[in-house]
C-alpha cells in the first residue's frame, strides 16, 4: 500500500485548478488537500495542510510563481514544488530549479505528465515533462559537433532521459556538468548512471561510452 | 531701424536739394550777353582803348565765371592777355594767356586755341626769346589751325616759325615753312607779310651764300617795307640786310643799313614810349584790374574748390547712401529669406513632430494591444485549453480504451494551446516580464545567435536590475528590431549589444561588422524602420546616433533617461 500524497494546487485560474483536481483525483492515492488563487498564501497554506506536493503556477497576480518559491528557498521547503507553466524558456526555468524547484510541467503536458510527476517529485526525484526535457537536452549539446542527431533507441530498458545522459558522458561531460546541463541535482545523475550501469550491465563508465560508440549515440 | 535710415535719407535729399538752389544766387548775365560785352572790348583793344577794354573784358570774365562758360572764360581771358601784349606788358599777357589757356583746353573751340597758341608762340619768340618753346607753341597752334582749315591763319603761323627758325640758325627746320608761305603769299598774303618774306628769303639765301638771290629779296623787302607801314618788319630787314652786306665786304651799305635800322627803331621806340606814357598814368590803374581780375580768379577758385568739395562731399553723401540701402535691401532679403526658411524649418519641424507624435501613438497603441492580447490569450485562452485538456485526460483515464477520437481531440487541443502560446511569447516575451529587459536581451542575443551570426550581449549593470515596465517594453522591442536589422540587411557574423548605466541614462552600443551604409542613406532606407526607432526614442527624450560606412559595419548608439521600477 503506498502512501497518501497530499498535493497543494496553486493558480489564479479556477478551471485549470478544477481540471487538475478532477484529473489527479483519478488516482487512488492522491489526495488534493487545498488549492490557492494567488502567491500571497501559499506558503501559509502548504504549511498549514501539510502537502507533500505543491503545483505552482508561476504567472498570478499580486505575489508570482518565482516569489513564492524564492520566500520558500528563504523559509525552507515545506513541501516538494512542481512548476506548472505555460512558460517554457529554459533560462526562467534555469532561475526556478536554481531555487529548489524539482519538476517542472508546461501546460500543454500537463494532461499527460502530471500524474507522473507527482509520483516523481513524490519519490524525490527530478521531473521534467518531455517537451522541456528535449529542450534542455538540445541546448545542452547544440554547440557539440560530435553530437548525432540521429537517436536509434536500441536498448527498450532505457528511458530518454538516461539515453541522454550517456551521450552526455560520452561527450565527456563530467557529473556537475550534467547536473548543469540537465537542471537536475548531481544526485540524480549519479543516481541515472548508476541504473544506465545496471542496464547495460557495464562495470564502469568506460562501458557507457563504449555503448554510446557501438550504438551511434555519439559521432566518433 | 530703417525709420532712422529713412529720415537720414530724406534729409540728404533736403541737403542737395537746398545747397544747389543756394548757389543759384544772384541773376548772372546771359551768354549772349557776355558775347557782346567781349566783343565791345575787342573793338576797343584794336582800337587802342586798352583801358576801356580791361573794364569790359573784367566784367565779362567775372560773369561768365558765374555761368560756367569755359569758353567765354578763355575769351575774356584771351582778350585781358591781349591788352597787356598791346601794352608791351609780355609778363603780365602770358600769365593771362596761361590762365586763358587752362579754361580753353575744356572746350572745344580749335580757332581760339589756335589764337593761344599762335600768342604764346609770339610772346616766347619775340620778347621771351625762347624760341624751342615758341615754336612748340607754334606748332600746337597750327595743329589747331589745322583742324578747322584757317589757311590764312596756318599761313601766317608759319610764317612766324620760319622767322623763328631762321633767327636762332635752324634754316633748314624753316625751308619747308618757307617753301609753303612762298607759294601761298599771292593767296593768303598780306602787305605786312610781303615785306617779312622777302625778308626770310634773303636771310635763307644768305645762309646758302646765294648773294645775288639773297640781295635781290632783300633790296624788295626794303623797297616795299619802305612803301608800306610795316615798320617794325622794315626795320629788321635793314638789320639783316646789314648782316648780310657785312658778310659780302661791302661795309660802307652795311653801316647805312644799320643807321638806318637805328633809325626806324628809334622811331619805333619812341612811338613806343608814347604809348608807354600815355598809358603809365592808367598803368595804376591796370595794376588794379589786374588785382581785380586775380581777386575773381581766386574767389572763382575758391568757390570751385568749395563747389568741387561740395560735390565730392554729396558724392560721398550718395554713395554712403546708397550703400547703406544697397545693405538695407540686401540684409531685409535675408532676413526675409531667413525667415522664409524659420518657417519652412518650422513647417518641417512641425509635420516631423506630427509624424513623430503618430508613429509614436501607433506604436504605443501596438505595445499596448501586444500586451492585452498577450495577456488574454496568456491568462484565459491558454487556461481554458490547459483545463479542457485536463479534462479530456480524466475521462481517458476513466475508460480502459482510449477511443481514436478523443487522442485526435487532445493532440489537436495540445497543438492550439502550443500555438497560443508561441503568439502570445511572440507578442510579450515571457522573460521581459519576468526577469526584465537584460534579462530578455540577453536571452534574445542567445536565441537569435546561430551558424552565421554570433551576438554578444555585454552588461554593466546587474541582470536582474528591473526597470519600469513600459520602459523596458519599448526598449526591448526597439533593440528587437535593431537586431532585425542586423539579421536582415547587414549580412554581419559578429555583432554586440553593451549595456551600461549612468546616473540617469542607460546607454546602449549596438554594433556589428556588416556591410554597413552610407550615412546619409539610412534615413532613406525604408523598412529599417530607423525613423520609427527615432521617433520612439526621441519620445523617451533620449540619443539615437546610428554610425555607418559601407563595409565598415554599423554602430547605433543609444542613451534613454531611465525610468525606474515603481512597485
Amino acid at each position: 500500500m503506498t502512501k497518501n500524497i497530499r498535493i497543494h494546487l496553486a493558480d489564479d485560474h479556477q478551471i485549470i485548478i478544477h481540471g487538475i483536481q478532477t484529473l489527479l483525483n483519478t488516482v487512488p492515492n492522491f489526495q488534493v488537500v487545498g488549492f490557492s488563487l494567488n502567491g500571497t498564501t501559499v506558503f501559509e497554506d502548504v504549511t498549514k495542510n501539510k502537502a507533500d506536493v505543491l503545483v505552482l503556477d508561476i504567472s498570478m497576480p499580486e505575489k508570482d510563481g518565482i516569489e513564492v518559491v524564492k520566500e520558500f528557498a528563504e523559509k525552507g521547503f515545506p513541501c516538494r514544488v512542481i512548476i506548472l507553466s505555460s512558460y517554457d524558456d529554459l533560462k526562467l526555468i534555469k532561475e526556478i530549479m536554481d531555487l529548489g524547484v524539482t519538476g517542472y510541467l508546461t501546460k500543454q503536458c500537463a494532461g499527460d505528465s502530471i500524474i507522473e510527476a507527482v509520483e516523481a517529485v513524490a519519490n524525490g526525484e527530478e521531473y521534467f515533462c518531455e517537451t522541456i526535457r528535449e529542450k534542455i537536452f538540445s541546448n545542452a549539446t547544440k554547440n557539440n559537433p560530435k553530437f548525432n542527431t540521429y537517436k536509434p533507441n536500441i536498448n527498450p530498458l532505457l528511458t530518454e532521459r538516461e539515453i541522454e545522459i550517456i551521450i552526455l558522458i560520452a561527450l565527456e561531460y563530467s557529473g556537475k556538468e550534467i547536473s548543469e546541463q540537465l537542471f537536475i541535482s548531481t544526485n540524480t545523475v549519479e543516481t541515472h548512471r548508476k541504473n544506465i550501469m545496471k542496464k547495460l550491465k557495464a562495470k564502469n563508465t568506460i562501458g557507457i561510452v563504449k555503448y554510446a560508440m557501438n550504438n551511434h549515440l555519439i559521432i566518433s | 531701424m530703417f525709420q532712422i535710415r529713412f529720415r537720414l535719407l530724406i534729409s540728404f535729399i533736403f541737403l542737395i536739394l537746398f545747397s544747389q538752389t543756394s548757389s543759384a544766387q544772384t541773376k548772372a548775365l546771359t551768354n549772349t550777353e557776355i558775347t557782346a560785352l567781349l566783343k565791345d572790348a575787342k573793338s576797343y583793344r584794336i582800337n587802342g582803348y586798352y583801358e576801356n577794354s580791361l573794364v569790359k573784358s573784367r566784367v565779362a570774365l567775372e560773369e561768365s565765371i558765374k555761368i560756367k562758360n569755359n569758353d567765354l572764360i578763355a575769351n575774356s581771358y584771351l582778350i585781358i592777355a591781349s591788352n597787356f601784349d598791346e601794352l608791351t606788358e609780355p609778363l603780365k599777357a602770358l600769365h593771362y594767356y596761361n590762365l586763358g589757356l587752362y579754361y580753353v583746353n575744356k572746350t572745344n573751340n580749335y580757332a581760339l586755341k589756335n589764337q593761344f597758341y599762335n600768342n604764346l608762340g609770339n610772346i616766347y619768340c619775340f620778347d621771351k626769346k625762347q624760341y624751342d618753346k615758341g615754336i612748340y607753341y607754334y606748332q600746337k597752334s597750327l595743329q589747331q589751325s589745322q583742324k578747322i582749315l584757317n589757311k590764312k591763319q596756318i599761313f601766317f603761323t608759319k610764317l612766324n616759325v620760319t622767322w623763328a627758325y631762321f633767327d636762332i640758325g635752324k634754316f633748314e627746320e624753316g625751308l619747308p615753312y618757307l617753301e609753303y608761305i612762298n607759294k601761298y603769299q599771292s593767296i593768303f598774303g598780306s602787305e605786312s607779310s610781303v615785306v617779312a618774306l622777302n625778308m626770310l628769303n634773303g636771310m635763307y639765301y644768305n645762309y646758302m651764300d646765294e648773294n645775288d638771290k639773297a640781295d635781290f629779296y632783300f633790296q624788295k623787302a626794303i623797297e616795299l617795307g619802305t612803301k608800306g607801314n610795316e615798320k617794325s618788319d622794315l626795320s629788321f630787314t635793314h638789320l639783316e640786310y646789314s648782316k648780310f652786306l657785312n658778310k659780302i665786304h661791302e661795309p660802307q651799305k652795311a653801316y647805312e643799313n644799320l643807321c638806318l635800322y637805328n633809325k626806324i627803331t628809334d622811331e619805333l621806340h619812341i612811338e613806343e614810349k608814347l604809348t608807354k606814357t600815355n598809358i603809365v598814368g592808367i598803368n595804376l590803374e591796370i595794376d588794379h584790374y589786374k588785382r581785380e581780375i586775380d581777386k575773381i580768379e581766386t574767389s572763382y577758385k575758391n568757390k570751385q574748390d568749395i563747389l568741387i568739395e561740395e560735390q565730392s562731399k554729396n558724392k560721398k553723401i550718395v554713395i554712403v547712401v546708397l550703400f547703406i540701402l544697397i545693405c538695407t535691401i540686401v540684409s531685409f532679403y535675408y532676413f526675409f529669406q531667413n525667415i522664409h526658411l524659420k518657417q519652412k524649418n518650422k513647417l518641417i519641424d512641425v509635420q516631423s513632430r506630427i509624424q513623430e507624435r503618430i508613429i509614436n501613438a501607433s506604436i504605443d497603441g501596438q505595445e499596448s494591444e501586444r500586451k492585452k492580447i498577450s495577456t488574454f490569450l496568456h491568462d484565459n485562452i491558454s487556461a481554458l485549453l490547459s483545463s479542457a485538456g485536463l479534462h479530456l485526460n480524466v475521462f481517458t483515464s476513466q475508460q480502459k480504451t482510449q477511443p481514436q477520437e478523443i487522442s485526435k481531440t487532445k493532440e489537436i487541443l495540445e497543438e492550439a494551446h502550443k500555438q497560443i502560446r508561441n503568439l502570445s511569447h511572440e507578442l510579450m516575451p515571457a522573460l521581459l516580464v519576468r526577469f526584465g529587459l537584460l534579462y530578455a536581451l540577453e536571452d534574445l542575443c542567445e536565441k537569435t545567435s546561430n551558424s552565421r551570426i554570433k551576438i554578444a550581449f555585454n552588461s554593466l549593470i546587474k541582470i536582474k536590475k528591473r526597470y519600469n515596465e513600459d520602459f523596458e517594453m519599448k526598449l526591448y522591442f526597439i533593440i528587437a528590431e535593431l537586431i532585425n536589422n542586423i539579421i536582415k540587411h547587414s549580412n554581419a557574423t559578429h555583432a554586440s549589444i553593451n549595456v551600461e548605466e549612468t546616473d540617469t541614462s542607460l546607454i546602449i552600443h549596438v554594433t556589428d561588422d556588416g556591410s554597413g551604409f552610407k550615412n546619409s542613406q539610412f534615413e532613406t532606407i525604408e523598412g529599417f524602420g530607423i525613423n520609427q526607432i527615432r521617433a520612439r526614442i526621441n519620445n523617451m527624450k533620449g540619443e539615437f546616433t546610428i554610425n555607418s560606412a559601407p563595409n565598415k559595419g554599423t554602430s547605433i548608439f543609444l542613451k534613454v533617461p531611465v525610468v525606474n521600477y515603481e512597485n
